[in-house]
């Protein structure tokens, strides 16, 4: 018996070519993704609508799309990249909310009986502030490698720039997060995440 | 401490959704890519009261033109250009009084989103000093608010969460914060030990802020970073800083004026902003979808940004009121 054939992300695209409807199957294999990335970087609901636009405008881009590379998912994040780049009030309405302090105090005498895994939210602050000190570019660079985990050829695909903008993009960054975060409370609070493990 | 750990760690809390959950959004696609749609750029439709007509007009119309206490009313053709419908947004708001606010006070601005369902109220502090608010309503009345931080002495100033100012123990019986309010039906305590962040103040009033057209274009580009030469991204900006910015009359004419400058944008007659207030559209087109800021018939106050995408999904923000207070949280 023939297994099925599973097409490759470039070979969908190729014959969306003639067949637009296949196209679809790339939202099934990377919406999720990029679901998550838009949400992360402009909050949940901004990215329930950017995430189709995304692949709105990869359909409508995909004559330009190398058909060598048979991952698409690098690719996608760069439309959506340069989406988020247009949605200026949502993302720094996440920095903003990254900032934010709690309610207040709630009073309840059982969260005295409990440990709570909370310290992430000491830790957010600190990093959106440093987050949203970035130049936007910059900004692209190092979330796409230290939250989606591309490598720094994909990023290089994503973003359209040369492997060595990566990397000084990269770096600018890098020593700027650093600087910002030294000394602060948070990277002690994160010394204490790890010993705790 | 490795940094890129660290915003691995710490990344915002976003899920991988189902495919159920996704199902709306790959309906849009589906929709989207089906053969035989209409191609983007094709002649574009808008609602005009719930009945759908071709953009331009041709007639006449009286339209009123001035401040928002006294508005003035003055026949101009229906049929403007981009640059006539932004002269007469500048000249209209250069009606309006200056006010020029304190460094102590609050930026109030009330934005509705998501088709007019949802309203989000913010105070940001004028330099970015002082801890603002924002709260959210949700369909149904649901309210959330949460104080955003302001920027003293070069510090931010966050409580974490504990009681008494001590901090909440970790250990491996450790609950998320999602698990706290589902088991005790209340959020987090947010009474532990303060931490300090260094920071910029970020102020959302701009005295250096250009009142004439052409020195508007090198600011924009040194101060918010904007790409002179993207249509899009310069349009978005203006709408993003008219919805979050306190901007006095004269710098906001300038604004009109400089836009006013720049190539491919067109007028839209008639378009409704996403709250249903009809206006006149100054629009562009961006990856085959299309956007307007929105500005009132007759006060050219602007009103919003509306974006349509190609199957005809609506989506924008709807500027309702920007103020000057003297608190967070004090509706003016």
């Amino acid at each position: 018996m023939t297994p099925p054939l599973t097409l490759d992300d470039a070979a969908v695209i190729e014959a969306s070519f003639a067949e637009p409807d296949r196209f679809a199957s790339l939202f099934d294999r990377h919406a999720p993704y990029i679901h998550r990335y838009l949400a992360r970087r402009i909050g949940g609901q901004a990215a329930d609508d950017l995430v189709a636009e995304t692949f709105l405008v990869a359909f409508r881009k995909r004559a330009r799309y190398d058909l060598r590379c048979h991952d698409a998912r690098p690719w996608l994040y760069g439309i959506a990249t340069n989406l988020v780049g247009q949605h200026r009030r949502e993302e720094a309405r996440q920095f903003r909310l990254g900032h934010a302090a709690g309610p207040g105090s709630v009073q309840n005498d059982e969260a005295e009986r409990v440990a709570v895994n909370v310290t992430a939210q000491s830790v957010r602050a600190p990093l959106a502030g440093a987050l949203a000190g970035l130049a936007r570019a910059d900004r692209d660079v190092l979330l796409l490698i230290a939250w989606e985990q591309l490598s720094y050829d994909e990023v290089a695909r994503a973003l359209g720039i040369p492997l060595g903008t990566v990397r000084s993009r990269l770096h600018r960054a890098r020593t700027k997060i650093r600087a910002a975060l030294a000394g602060t409370p948070a990277a002690a609070t994160y010394q204490e995440i790890l010993t705790n493990e | 401490m490795n940094e890129l750990d660290l915003l691995r760690d710490f990344a915002p809390d976003a899920p991988l959704l189902t495919r159920a959950e996704l199902s709306e959004a790959r309906h849009r696609v589906a929709t989207g890519i089906a053969p035989g749609r209409k191609r983007p750029g094709h002649a574009r439709r808008i609602m005009i009261g719930g009945v759908t007509v071709a953009a331009a007009g041709a007639i006449t119309a009286g339209l009123l033109v001035g401040g928002q206490n006294q508005p003035a009313v003055v026949t101009v053709p229906a049929r403007l250009t981009a640059r006539e419908v932004l002269e007469h947004a500048a000249t209209a708001v250069l009606k309006e009084a200056a006010v020029v606010p304190r460094a102590d006070q609050f930026v109030y601005t009330k934005v509705s989103e998501g088709s007019g369902t949802i309203v989000e109220q913010t105070w940001l502090s004028v330099d970015g000093t002082r801890n603002g608010l924002e709260i959210t309503t949700e369909p149904g009345g649901k309210t959330q608010a949460v104080v955003l931080l302001g920027c003293v002495d070069g510090e931010s100033r966050s409580r974490t969460p504990g009681i008494g100012g001590k901090p909440l123990k970790l250990g491996p019986k450790a609950l998320t914060a999602a698990q706290y309010k589902q088991k005790y039906g209340t959020s987090v305590p947010m009474d532990g030990p303060v931490i300090t962040t260094p920071c910029t103040p970020e102020s959302v009033y701009f005295p250096d802020m250009p009142t004439a057209a052409d020195a508007m274009g090198p600011w924009l580009a040194r101060t918010q970073g904007v790409r002179l030469n993207d249509l899009n991204d310069l349009s978005k900006t203006v709408g993003s800083m008219l919805e979050t910015d306190y901007i006095l009359p004269a710098q906001r004419a300038a604004l009109y004026r400089f836009l006013a400058t720049t190539p491919g944008l067109v007028v839209e007659q008639h378009v409704r902003d996403i709250s249903g207030r009809p206006g006149i559209g100054v629009g562009w087109s961006f990856e085959g979808d299309r956007a307007v800021n929105v500005f009132a018939a007759g006060t050219y106050a602007y009103l919003g940004m509306s974006t349509s995408a190609a199957q005809g999904q609506q989506g924008g923000d709807a500027l309702v009121r920007t103020a000057v207070t003297d608190r967070a949280g004090e509706v003016p």
